[in-house]
């Protein structure tokens, strides 16, 4: 370390004759911006690898995506995510206990995660113990044991979880609004969890067919960013997942969720007696990624709309009201059309007051308030000055390049967002917040308690007031 | 991202396999300053990205506040956004934001701390906000920023303790485990009264006592040249006035007179029992032997309560355990959340057991490597941001005085023997006065982990 050095600094006096402070110093020139190199290539069984060489730290990071999730459990809601958890206790070579002190042992971590649409196991590990690490992967992916005694162990587990859900308004919100929004039929609006009813009936069957149907080279895509070459990646997938055999997919592999029928307005309580706040959730079906063109105007809407700390809805709920701690509002893009959601958790005593102002700019950035050259302006910059940031450490760059390979974009899209957000202009974001928001089909959901905010919420008019039990799904 | 300098050096002769002792050297290499008015300014050069992390601690924190006035320290950290005599309302946000950055601050007993990360031809905006709010938030200060901040950090508390699950326990355990008098006996987030109470006056106060560049530190990190950030922080910083010195707080360890049990009603589906043992503040010579056995115990799948109570005998939801050292004093707590059918008195008995059986017998030579590994791997990773960086080095240097402690850190932990954690298992644990809370049900007492003849 450097020795300490006092320095005498100029007389406190003369400085601020010379400064002024009342200026916003303008930002230097843009640095020039290296775009993370992509080494593209595929196993003979299919399995595509990207890679990304950085080598500012001794570590690489990985995430194999799988293109299969709660969308795929159909009927049996929680199958994929809880094939994803068996998935690493326990391979055909060792017990779960035996595997997780194997990783353990390279201080490295593993774990695979099934959301609506994909799985994904996540490595991370030190450059030196990579080689041991990718074996444990590939072991973890190609020879899961699913071991009857794991499946019952995570079986217990997750309906006890599950049935803890009604502790925290925050789940309960969110799976109501999903089933109440998709239909509890529709693969949006099921929960990925599942239910204690749909948990209880899975079998080991049942997994190792999704497995075996779904967990294929040709169904995925390994990414790796890291302290290592594309040629040393290639060494170690193949080792890893070389043996993996490919097999043809179903339909219902890239299966698209139809977009559901327009509801109309419709409001949901969910009671919480003495809840100190209410979580609010509002919306309805928002878009598809995949090719959407309008995407780049609907990341650009948000990001003035709720989507950040300086956006309309967190400074009026929370910094001029006081109402929250924290006011959001986003759209979840998926193959098919995932939700818009504003959502908050404010002081009881507040949940009118609150709703008043949600659906008040949510509704006036359609109309009355549209957005302005210089919201836009700053919008876009949000956005497109983000990117360094977003692709400093390797866990960015992997989350990023695994986004853009599952919907099946091009790398390329990494920078041609940016020059696409750059071009969005405000009746752009008009036109889409017209097309995207439909205030009269807005679903609205609000766990608190119901003796104290039931009134103030029906005097709003806001639709037909239902009241659901605890559970959030049953019509009491 | 892949030119340029790098960050980390790492030592020749790796080669290494898990098990072995030897690791890699982490280097974080910084030019430290100091200007005229006591600020402190660490410098740390990263051009692996263009951006950079501009980091501020103020050496205050819960700990400071005075009767009547909890929550205090935090409030206030929310005052610092809400503008300076140069900065509009609101505007500190939407200046960053618009410069694609992230920002943000925290409090917690012992310091404050102000980060934002921004591309690095931002770097003057950042300084030029951070100072304005150093040297003239009063300026700006006014009753209704105060009352809308009130609102939101009231809507903080209930959104992350009232209306959480469990989220009380917390604020209920430090109660019981330091006395009135302890800084840390209050919530950093503090109480309701207390905060309605807050006043104007109170935020003049506190800014004037804690606030001055001699209680605080600088931290930029990422693509800059430390001539570039010397020049703009004297030019903006450098005329911010000097204020009283602020004697640094002293170790205050605790005891307890005895075993304190306590049953708390929530609106929960699982009884859920935390055991809280008084212990070492940070950087004690014990803290790593602590922190090891806190892992070992119940950190990960392969952690000796989540092998027996999650994996054998199925009998807990959860199961965690952890050592937390603070400025002023330390504790090791053990939470087991018990599924239904199940008891808390039943859970209390095997975390006795199984620290009983650590002290007794120390943890296995895989168990030890494993949990060097892990800490090893956590210390590099933490490399990998300039954000993550910048709050370390400020961390080291406001505690420790020096800000590049990075590798003489892992060392502590690498130096860590079996014989260490059965020490400090026995030293702390076994026998020793502790806090039983138990979380359960309303109006389901009787569900509370019962008094048993034999503790560890």
């Amino acid at each position: 370390m450097a020795a300490m050095i006092i320095l005498s600094g100029p007389p406190a006096a003369l400085s601020a004759q010379t400064l002024d402070r009342s200026v916003r110093p303008a930002p230097g020139p843009t640095p020039t911006l290296q775009t993370p190199a992509v080494v593209k290539r595929t196993l003979a069984n299919g399995l595509q690898v990207w890679t990304v060489t950085q080598r500012e730290i001794p570590t690489v990071n990985a995430s194999l995506v799988i293109r299969a999730g709660a969308v795929q459990s159909g009927e049996k809601a929680g199958l994929a995510s809880m094939t994803a958890s068996v998935l690493d206790e326990g391979s055909s070579r060792r017990s779960a206990l035996e595997f997780a002190r194997a990783v353990d042992a390279l201080g490295a971590s593993l774990g695979a995660f099934a959301s609506d649409e994909r799985t994904t196991v996540s490595l991370s590990t030190l450059k030196k113990t990579s080689g041991d690490a990718f074996a444990l992967m590939g072991e973890l992916v190609t020879q899961p044991a699913f071991a009857a005694e794991e499946i019952e162990r995570d079986r217990k587990s997750r309906i006890q979880a599950l049935r803890q859900q009604k502790d925290q308004p925050t789940t309960i919100a969110s799976n109501t609004f999903a089933a109440r929004v998709y239909g509890e039929d529709h693969p949006y609006g099921r929960p990925g969890n599942g239910t204690p009813e749909t948990i209880g009936g899975i079998t080991r069957e049942d997994i190792t067919t999704f497995y075996g149907t779904y967990y294929r080279p040709n169904n995925a895509v390994l990414v790796v960013v890291g302290d290592v070459t594309a040629d040393e990646v290639m060494g170690l997938a193949t080792k890893a997942f070389g043996t993996w055999e490919k097999r043809e997919l179903p339909a219902s592999a890239s299966a698209i969720p139809p977009r559901p029928a327009a509801r109309p307005a419709a409001v949901y309580l969910v009671d919480k007696p003495g809840a100190a706040q209410s979580e609010i959730r509002i919306g309805h079906p928002g878009a598809a990624r995949s090719t959407n063109p309008d995407y780049y105007a609907l990341q650009v809407l948000n990001t003035i709309l709720g989507g950040q700390f300086s956006s309309r809805i967190n400074l009026n709920l929370r910094e001029g009201k006081g109402y929250t701690y924290g006011a959001r509002s986003g759209w979840t893009f998926a193959r098919g059309d995932g939700p818009f959601v504003a959502s908050a958790g404010v002081f009881t005593a507040k949940t009118d007051s609150s709703l008043i102002e949600f659906l008040r700019e949510l509704r006036d950035i359609r109309a009355g308030r549209p957005v302005t050259e210089e919201e836009v302006a700053f919008a876009r910059r949000t956005i497109v000055q983000a990117y360094p940031r977003s692709i400093e450490t390797n866990a960015g760059v992997v989350n990023q390049l695994a986004d853009l390979a599952f919907f099946g974009l091009p790398e390329t899209e990494m920078t041609a967002f940016l020059t696409r957000v750059q071009a969005v202009k405000p009746a752009d974001v008009t036109r889409v917040a017209r097309r995207y928001l439909q205030p009269e089909q807005f679903t609205i959901v609000v766990v608190g308690d119901l003796e104290q905010i039931r009134a103030g919420v029906e005097a709003l008019n806001l639709g037909p007031v239902s009241v659901l039990d605890a559970d959030g799904m049953t019509l009491r | 991202m892949k030119h340029a300098a790098k960050a980390l050096v790492v030592a020749a002769g790796l080669a290494i396999l898990p098990g072995t002792a030897t690791a890699q050297e982490l280097k974080v290499p910084t030019e430290t300053f100091r200007l005229a008015n006591g600020l402190t300014v660490i410098v740390h050069e990263d051009h692996s990205a263009p951006v950079v992390a501009v980091n501020v601690w103020y050496h205050v924190g819960s700990g400071r506040e005075v009767e009547g006035r909890s929550g205090f320290a935090h409030l206030f950290e929310h005052m610092m956004f809400q503008g300076s005599a140069n900065v509009g309302d609101d505007k500190h946000f939407a200046f960053i934001q618009e410069a694609g950055g992230t920002l943000n601050g925290s409090t917690n007993a012992d310091r404050t701390n102000y980060f934002e990360q921004v591309p690095s031809n931002y770097l003057e905006m950042a300084l030029w906000l951070e100072a304005d709010r150093m040297g003239f938030l009063l300026d700006a200060m006014t009753e209704e920023k105060l009352a809308n901040q009130r609102d939101v950090v009231k809507n903080e508390r209930r959104q992350n303790y009232e209306n959480r699950p469990y989220g009380m326990s917390f604020i209920r355990m430090g109660e019981l485990l330091y006395p009135e008098d302890h800084p840390y006996h209050w919530p950093t987030i503090g109480y309701q009264e207390d905060l309605t109470a807050a006043s104007m006056e109170d935020v003049k106060g506190f800014f004037r006592t804690w606030y001055a560049p001699n209680n605080a530190s600088l931290v930029v990190a990422g693509d800059v040249k430390p001539a570039d950030v010397r020049r703009l922080a004297e030019k903006y910083f450098g005329p911010i006035p000097a204020g009283s010195p602020v004697p640094k707080p002293t170790p205050r360890p605790v005891r307890l007179a005895g075993d304190v049990r306590e049953v708390l009603e929530d609106r929960v589906t699982l009884p859920q029992v935390s055991i809280s043992w008084p212990a070492v503040e940070q950087w004690h010579a014990d803290d790593p032997a602590l922190s090891m056995l806190a892992n070992v115990l119940g950190q990960g799948k392969t952690s000796r309560l989540f092998e027996r109570l999650i994996y054998r005998e199925q009998a807990a939801q959860s199961a965690s355990a952890s050592y937390g050292g603070r400025e002023l004093a330390g504790s090791f707590q053990v939470t087991v959340m018990a599924r239904e059918g199940t008891s808390l008195s039943q859970m209390e008995r095997a975390v006795y057991e199984e620290i009983g059986r650590l002290a007794a017998e120390g943890p296995t030579e895989q168990e030890l490597v494993a949990a060097k590994n892990g800490a090893e791997s956590s210390f590099v990773m933490s490399l990998a941001s300039t954000l993550g960086k910048a709050d370390r080095l400020n961390s080291y240097y406001t505690f420790r005085g020096k800000p590049d402690l990075f590798n003489e850190d892992l060392a502590r932990f690498r130096a860590v023997t079996a014989d260490d954690v059965k020490r400090v298992a026995q030293a702390y644990l076994v026998g020793k006065p502790h806090v039983v809370l138990s979380t359960v049900p309303a109006g389901k007492r009787e569900l509370a982990a019962q008094p048993m003849e034999v503790t560890p």
